[in-house]
């Protein structure tokens, strides 16, 4: 019955574009998912390199065995390790602190170290750990106790022999900060017998993990639930907040790219099923005549457009799972890398998108239908009636909101996206009616000009919901292929090619001076030193911390560890402040503090409240006046936490650099260690290449989207079309039937839809400016300077566009007979 | 003289689900200039398509049409309406105003495409003439269906037609309207001296016309 009932409603019109916008919608939602969780589990793959397996379990006290055992249970690679500071003895009597990293057979589980024959020598890939009884140890100790690789030197008990020297380790990053010692690396079971490890050292326990996707989140709710204090957990999100800034951006605009396609779409979607309901008014009233309930017919278009938009959407799912694969292949070209197999739960979701569009943006429509005047219709003097604006309004919102939530994840970014929405929608729609109001207020002399000109100004109501449907889709076209340029040049040019590629910590501020000359002499150019000081923080707004009250592991974390603060007199290059104020110059003598955002959320803090740091045994404490949004994937010296100099002038500090190093001056890294000895150089190359290679992957991802939203323009445009069809099919007949040529009919249409598409255009691409410098400020972090061919595209774009496509799409009623679109009529 | 309008052997057949189905069936038919000539015949017996096929609106299965002296067959669609420009007037049962257009402007449209730009006045003077100074900025929609065809006469007229195609033109009025529009309808006629074509179901409407033709079972003409 219903299958029977929509067949014969597919031809009257409007089901066909509510599916083919349908599937258009599911199949961007689709691709762009698929594609994106594939370019994500790449990425973080690769990001687990640096973390050295996917998954890290960290504890003061020796790790309970279960820990191991549940992950073995569930087919995860396990490797422990143990960490710990121990004093180094050469034969020659000289003692250094060291960081001791005792490693199993099975490390590292992500990625692999690499080691030299000698100190700052050009690593290889060590396909195993230390042997028996040797050690492999930072470069930097070589020169700082004066022994050359293979000489011995004495751990606690035992006597090691320095077999190589240790270049890169590849979790190593995400604690340098920590890592004021140089790294000794050895054998776990080597450990027992230096005698070091007592049930009341000081040590690090870690068990790192790595596996399937699925035995992570096994496992990862095994841990939810296994109550053991003091169990911390690291992902790639902790250890890699460059990489994770990255790949959040990159998530953010595809995904709300791809939420474009969807909000385009839905606009057809409820142009069409108005068309639909108006034409399906005959058929309701005679229902009604017939006896049928309010109920019963509400249910029948009910039951027929979520068969409709259950059928549109699968095939849309399935077009969209075959599509990621020709987009994933252009990535796999372009950067030369595999991605991932690809997952089946995005093409779920994006079913799932498909019926709550369909049902947000359709349903208004057909409650209206139920209460038609029957005998309005059957006299022909009465349509159905519009529907109610709040209702639509609801339903919009509310699926457009909950839409955006389900991509953006984040709730102050969804009211942002909500609101520019809906201020685009507004915009649009009152724009459209002010403009084409203005047109029709036009006098023309000649008749045939007024004609069209009129048309416009008659049909307001169709007229600016046209321009709203235009506009969205021109914007959305505007946004990703003109913007696009602007923003993903702006996004790469926040790593321009001199992006500073070393760390340099451990300066002591004796060696600023030296360290300033050796740059110079070298002629690397250095963002400048920054002082690092160390501390604990004990108390919020003067109640004592408890890291374990916070409801979260990263709360936890951030509230049990010790900080690397920072005093500065400016604002740094990579920072914004979205909060509170920066320190004026007459306040650089205050205890001011200025925090990042996420980790003052995190932790509850907020403007106005106090924080009391203890270093080195003295607790100082400030007020924060600030939040600050970081871009970390600035690759510029950042901290989460920076003070006034008046907060931490006089405590022991240490200073820390970034700088860009070309790779022709390898040497120089040798020289630097060779003249500061105890300076710690780090090489974050790798970390860069990733970031950029996200934005690329988003650049081929989003040429796809361009694609979609041209569909879905096109289903727009079919819909809004229809709509007016019958009045225009009934005014080129009775135009022809006085004698007008064809080329007049032709001319007439297009300049009404050039016109149309060209205040489209105009309001479209002062949307695009306004919501693409706002998503540049807000989610890539700089400050875009839209160029002036987004306003000649959307204007000339959108008139010629609109103007082709809209006379094309009318081309079969231009050329008929005029009987035919008389008696049609 | 030659007629005005002829139609030899004309048929006309459709598609149907159950095969082909004839609407008009070797037609033969004649139009003197000034000739008013009624066709009548029940519901669905292919008044307003012959009137349709004899104006050029549409193609016939078979036969030949003159209009004007133009073998329609040998014409394509534009070479058509630019014949009907200036030469022919229609009044439709459904008045099929242009709805964007004041009733000035609908008759003005006429006229430009008749070639006589910027003609105003002439349009005013017609729809004056139906008893419309009141109406002529009005809009379709703002009138009512008398006033609406009255804005048809005028428009039909304007061009001063030397023939006129009427298809039901008080099917859709009051019996007062009817009465006024039909008046109205011959006194112009007279005036304008155009040959007519009248499909009705009115007997009174066509016993105004010269010539009663009556459209029968199996789509044939009868006098």
């Amino acid at each position: 019955m219903t299958l029977r009932g929509i067949r014969r409603d597919w031809r009257t019109g409007g089901l066909p574009v509510i599916a083919l916008a349908l599937s258009v919608a599911v199949c961007a939602v689709t691709s762009v998912g698929v594609f994106n969780e594939r370019v994500r589990q790449a990425m973080q793959s690769r990001a687990a390199q640096t973390l050295g397996a996917d998954l890290v379990i960290q504890s003061h006290n020796a790790m309970p065995p279960e820990v191991a055992q549940k992950a073995l249970s569930l087919g995860l690679e396990v490797s422990q390790q143990v960490e710990f500071p121990s004093m180094i003895l050469t034969r020659v009597g000289t003692t250094r602190l060291v960081s001791v990293k005792a490693v199993d057979q099975h490390y590292p589980l992500r990625g692999s170290a690499r080691t030299a024959q000698r100190p700052y020598g050009d690593g290889e890939v060590a396909g195993m750990i230390p042997g028996q009884g040797e050690i492999w140890a930072h470069s930097r100790l070589f020169s700082e106790v004066e022994i050359d690789v293979g000489a011995t030197v004495q751990l606690g008990e035992q006597t090691f022999r320095a077999s190589r020297a240790l270049i890169l380790e590849p979790d190593g990053f995400s604690s340098f900060f920590h890592m004021a010692a140089p790294r000794v690396m050895m054998r776990l079971s080597d450990l027992p017998t230096t005698g070091l490890i007592t049930p009341s050292s000081r040590a690090h326990y870690r068990t790192q993990v790595a596996g399937t996707r699925q035995g992570l989140t096994s496992f990862s709710q095994w841990l939810d639930t296994y109550e053991r204090a003091g169990l911390e957990r690291r992902t790639v999100k902790d250890a890699q907040p460059s990489i994770r800034s990255a790949l959040d951006r990159a998530s953010s605009y595809l995904g709300l790219a791809s939420l474009s396609v969807v909000i385009v779409a839905g606009a057809g979607i409820f142009i069409a099923a108005l068309f639909y309901a108006r034409r399906q008014s005959t058929t309701v009233a005679i229902m009604r005549c017939l006896g049928a309930s309010q109920r019963r017919i509400l249910q029948t278009f009910i039951l027929r457009l979520v068969v409709v938009a259950l059928v549109s959407s699968f095939v849309g799912g399935l077009l969209g799972y075959g599509g990621q694969a020709f987009l994933s292949s252009l990535a796999e070209e372009k950067l030369g890398s595999t991605l991932p197999p690809p997952a089946i739960w995005p093409m779920l979701s994006g079913i799932a998108v498909g019926l709550v569009a369909a049902v947000g943006f359709g349903l208004a429509p057909l409650l209206k239908l139920p209460k038609v005047s029957v005998l309005g219709i059957l006299r022909g003097e009465k349509g159905v009636a519009p529907p109610s604006m709040w209702v639509t309004l609801g339903l919009v919102l509310l699926t457009s909101g909950g839409l955006i939530f389900w991509q953006a994840q984040e709730t102050v970014l969804t009211l942002w996206v909500m609101g520019l929405t809906l201020c685009l929608v507004v915009s649009l729609a009152a724009g459209g009616w002010v403009l084409l109001w203005l047109v029709g207020r036009i006098r023309a002399s000649r008749p045939s000009h007024r004609y069209v000109i009129s048309s416009l100004g008659r049909r307001l109501g169709i007229g600016s919901m046209q321009v709203l449907a235009f506009g969205l889709g021109i914007a959305a076209l505007l946004m990703v292929t003109v913007m696009r340029a602007d923003l993903l040049d702006g996004w790469m040019d926040t790593i321009p090619s001199g992006t500073p590629n070393r760390f340099l910590i451990n300066v002591q501020p004796d060696q600023h001076k030296a360290l300033q000359e050796f740059f110079v002499a070298e002629q690397i150019s250095s963002p400048g030193l920054f002082p690092m000081i160390r501390g604990r923080w004990v108390r919020h707004n003067g109640v004592p911390v408890d890291p374990q009250a916070y409801p979260t592991l990263q709360a936890q974390r951030f509230a049990a560890r010790e900080f690397n603060l920072t005093s500065s007199i400016d604002l740094p290059d990579s920072n914004r402040v979205v909060s509170g104020s920066w320190w004026r110059a007459g306040q650089l003598g205050d205890k001011l503090l200025s925090l990042e955002t996420e980790f003052a959320e995190s932790l509850g803090i907020s403007i106005g409240d106090q924080m009391t740091f203890r270093i080195s045994g003295v607790d100082l404490t400030g007020r924060v006046s600030s939040l600050r949004a970081v871009a970390w994937d600035s690759f510029q010296v950042n901290f989460f936490v920076i003070a006034t100099p008046g907060l931490l002038d006089g405590q022991p500090r240490t200073l820390i650099t970034s700088f860009f190093m070309s790779p022709e001056k390898s040497d120089t890294a040798a020289r630097l260690v060779r003249q500061f000895p105890s300076v710690t150089l780090f090489d974050v190359d790798s970390l860069i290449d990733q970031v950029r290679e996200i934005i690329q992957q988003v650049s081929v991802a989003v040429q796809y989207v361009f694609l979609f939203t041209l569909f879905a323009g096109i289903a727009v445009l079919i819909a809004a079309v229809q709509g007016s069809a019958t009045e225009r099919s009934r005014d080129a007949a009775v135009l022809r039937a006085l004698g007008s040529s064809t080329r007049r009919l032709w001319l007439a249409q297009f300049c009404e839809f050039a016109l149309l598409g060209g205040i489209a255009g105009l309001l479209a691409a002062a949307c695009a400016v306004i919501m693409s410098s706002i998503l540049a400020r807000e989610v890539f972090g700089f400050v875009l300077s839209p160029g002036w061919s987004v306003w000649g595209l959307g204007c000339a774009g959108g008139a010629l566009g609109i103007g082709l496509a809209g006379t094309a799409a009318l081309r079969r009623v231009l050329q008929r007979a005029p009987l035919k679109n008389l008696v049609q009529n | 003289m030659e007629p005005i309008v002829t139609a030899n052997n004309l048929s006309r057949q459709v598609k149907t689900a159950d095969g082909e189905l004839t609407i008009l069936d070797d037609i033969e038919l004649s139009v003197m200039p000034g000739d008013a000539v009624a066709i009548t015949g029940p519901s669905g017996s292919g008044k307003s398509t012959l009137l349709g096929l004899l104006a050029g609106l549409e193609d016939p299965s078979r036969g030949s049409i003159r209009l004007l002296g133009h073998e329609l067959s040998e014409l394509n669609q534009d070479e058509k309406a630019a014949l009907r420009a200036g030469n022919v007037g229609f009044v439709f049962q459904a008045f099929y105003l242009l709805n964007g257009l004041t009733a000035i402007e609908n008759v003005e449209i006429a006229l430009e495409l008749a070639g006589r730009d910027h003609q105003r006045e002439a349009a005013g003077e017609l729809l004056e003439r139906v008893g419309l100074a009141e109406r002529m900025n009005h809009y379709p929609p703002q009138l009512s269906g008398g006033e609406q065809q009255r804005v048809a006469l005028a428009r039909a007229f304007a061009v001063n037609p030397r023939v006129l195609f009427a298809d039901e033109p008080t099917g859709n009025l009051d019996t007062a309207s009817s009465e006024l529009v039909a008046d109205l309808f011959f006194d112009l006629r007279l005036q304008y001296g155009s040959a007519l074509l009248l499909v009705t179901h009115d007997s009174t409407l066509a016993a105004r016309c010269d010539r009663i033709l009556t459209l029968g079972a199996g789509g044939r003409l009868q006098s």
